[in-house]
């Protein structure tokens, strides 16, 4: 037995309540001694010992109020529930912009109420509180703070730093909401036929078709809209422009330009909605003009990062694949999971055929899949797969198969376990056997249902 | 806690406040849930997918001690009580999150365990956040480590909680911890095969 091994049963008989004799415990420091991976597993361990431990954070005031609120409530507040709908952003001045997007909660008796307030906000000149109704024409303004509000129809708003947001109608079934200037994040469920949910701001509407996007104003004339998921109607004075997944417009004077989307405004409209203060963007406009333009944002939640294609200038100078992979590593150290995803997405980008592009995918695969860029997970297992795979094809085929149920696709999912179990055996075989049997139930309840 | 703050003549603080919650008093109500969010928060976290998930978890958490409040007989710490609580209620909403995944994730299986690298040039440093570790565990495997290592329940606990033979609990903590290894063993691999080493 290696004293690796070795090590491994000692620590884990001492985690399942075994109590080491002496000996076995000096065992264990002279190969910890010995061993920087045992090192460092042990101090995982001792991380993972200390989780709950902590200082209060900014957040947790929040939290405090909702459970207070709830508690109090004739009718359970709403929570922060995820759905795989939409989620919409817009926003006004260079630092302004609005997101929106969806998730299913409790209804509401008003057809608008404040679900979470973080610092000062108001609503109509008044100190806002969790759980306040809103009605048609009210005012929600935030100063240092933010704000989200729970609308009929299953539609969430999150306000940024600095935002103003008027309720122009909330209570018939064509919803709009009018962004006066701030930054915005909203997500909604597919809305039933006839019922719509829209972000004016200024000349331009964003309308929410169930899908997920995003539309920005970056200059005082020009407003640009992103699809991260799905598919949203732009209407401006040029017509209305219908933008799909990944996909950005620019709405200027003079006309309309498509291009694909960036990582940045997805990030920012992220740590909005999850009620995060603004972003630096937003606190600090680049634009000082009070005729800054709007931006607006809806994204997809969990929404999949695009791949980096296209969107970013050009280099004067690319790091080599090895400092790329340093980069990602100290990032991953420090909890940046987004940034680590982002650096391993510009390595595979950079350095397509580097050996360190292709030992990555799969580890980025898993990132995406945490981060809940499902589709991104897929794409990153298959070019693995396709590129010859290697030692960890077992992983990168089993990833896809998480990614597939992920995404729903019960289809993928099914081809995705019989193409693993065509070439791998081993404890997953029974389950893998098994949950394809639970996707032919589920596809018969479906086929009864219809 | 009315039978607790009965029978003794000198009550402690928590027993106070847990009465004072019971009573309706709207100051106490806060300053327990002040007390106890960054706690509830972080046990929440270390149960739940994502943070908004946790952030429910917490919220109906919170509002499921303060409900309970009349249950707290001031045996153990507020703390310890307050963590079962909290365990419970995020372990309820992770089942419900888990069902249309649950036989994917639980057929994940580390039977291959990397061999580590060669030690002698390897860094210290954990190569991602413990959080980030459990978020790749199937949710059976992530609520033993949460409740033996972060809550440090004790194997009979752990069984008693989830309704499990000891054995079981037992092979699945040691399932857990092996999966756990072989993703450090496996960041560690990649840093030293591609530019760890100086």
């Amino acid at each position: 037995m290696t004293a690796r091994r070795q090590w491994e049963e000692l620590v884990d008989a001492e985690a399942v309540g075994d109590v080491l004799d002496a000996d076995e415990l000096a065992t264990l420091r002279e190969i910890e001694a010995e061993l920087a991976s045992c090192r460092i597993e042990r101090a995982m361990w001792r991380e993972l010992g200390a989780a709950a431990e902590g200082a209060a954070e900014p957040e947790d005031a929040a939290l405090v109020d909702r459970a207070l609120a709830e508690l109090d409530a004739p009718t359970p507040a709403p929570r922060r529930h995820r759905s795989r709908v939409a989620l919409a952003s817009v926003g006004m001045a260079a630092a302004a912009m609005i997101a929106v997007l969806a998730w299913p909660r409790a209804e509401a008796p008003a057809p608008a109420r404040i679900s979470h307030v973080v610092g000062v906000v108001e609503i109509d000149g008044t100190i806002a509180t969790a759980g306040t109704d809103l009605r048609d024409g009210a005012v929600v303004q935030t100063f240092d703070g933010t704000a989200c509000l729970a609308l009929a129809g299953a539609i969430d708003v999150c306000l940024a730093q600095d935002s103003r947001l008027a309720l122009r109608d909330v209570t018939g079934a064509q919803r709009v909401v009018d962004l006066d200037r701030g930054h915005a994040v909203a997500r909604l469920q597919t809305q039933p036929v006839g019922e719509s949910f829209t972000i004016a701001s200024g000349d331009v509407s964003v309308t929410a078709v169930g899908t997920v996007f995003a539309v920005a104003r970056e200059h005082s004339s020009e407003v640009v809209a992103s699809v991260l998921e799905g598919e949203v109607a732009v209407a401006s004075t040029h017509g209305q422009q219908a933008l799909r997944e990944h996909e950005r417009a620019a709405v200027s004077a003079t006309g309309v330009e498509v291009r694909p989307s960036g990582a940045d405004e997805e990030a920012r409209t992220r740590a909005i909605l999850a009620g995060e203060r603004a972003p630096a963007a937003v606190a600090a406009p680049t634009d000082p003009s009070p005729q800054t333009p709007a931006e607006s944002i809806v994204v997809p939640e969990p929404e999949p990062a695009p791949e980096p294609v296209a969107v970013e200038a050009p280099r004067k100078t690319v790091p080599t694949a090895a400092a790329l992979l340093e980069r990602a590593r100290t990032q991953m150290r420090a909890g940046q999971r987004s940034r680590t995803a982002q650096t391993y997405r510009e390595l595979v980008q950079t350095h397509p055929r580097s050996p360190e592009a292709h030992a990555i995918r799969v580890a980025l695969g898993d990132l995406e899949l945490e981060l809940g860029h499902a589709r991104a997970a897929l794409r990153s297992y298959d070019r693995y797969l396709a590129d010859g795979g290697g030692a960890l094809d077992r992983e990168a085929r089993f990833g896809r198969i998480r990614a597939f149920a992920r995404l729903d696709d019960r289809g993928g999912e099914r081809a995705a376990i019989e193409a693993f179990l065509a070439r791998h055996g081993g404890a997953e075989a029974r389950k893998l056997r098994a949950r394809l049997q639970q996707l032919d139930e589920l596809d018969a309840l479906d086929r009864a249902g219809r | 806690v009315s039978a607790a703050l009965a029978r003794n003549d000198e009550p402690t603080s928590d027993l106070d406040l847990m009465g004072r919650v019971v009573r309706g008093d709207r100051s106490a109500r806060r300053d327990l849930v002040t007390r106890l969010v960054p706690r509830v928060r972080r046990i929440c976290r270390a149960l739940m997918r994502s943070d908004v998930d946790a952030d429910d978890a917490a919220q109906g958490a919170l509002v499921e001690i303060l409900r309970s409040a009349e249950s707290f007989a001031g045996a153990g710490s507020l703390e310890r009580w307050a963590d079962r609580i909290a365990a419970r209620h995020s372990m309820r909403l992770a089942a419900r999150e888990r069902r249309r995944t649950a036989v994917v994730d639980a057929a994940i299986d580390p039977e291959q365990v990397m061999e580590p690298p060669g030690d002698a040039e390897l860094g210290e440093a954990i190569a991602r956040r413990v959080h980030e570790y459990l978020d790749l565990l199937p949710q059976d495997r992530r609520e033993l480590l949460v409740l033996r290592h972060v809550l440090d329940y004790s194997m009979p606990e752990i069984a008693t909680l989830l309704g499990l033979p000891l054995g079981t609990v037992k092979d699945r903590l040691l399932a857990a911890r092996k999966h756990v290894r072989r993703l450090l063993l496996r960041d560690i691999a990649i840093g030293v095969d591609h530019g760890r080493r100086a």
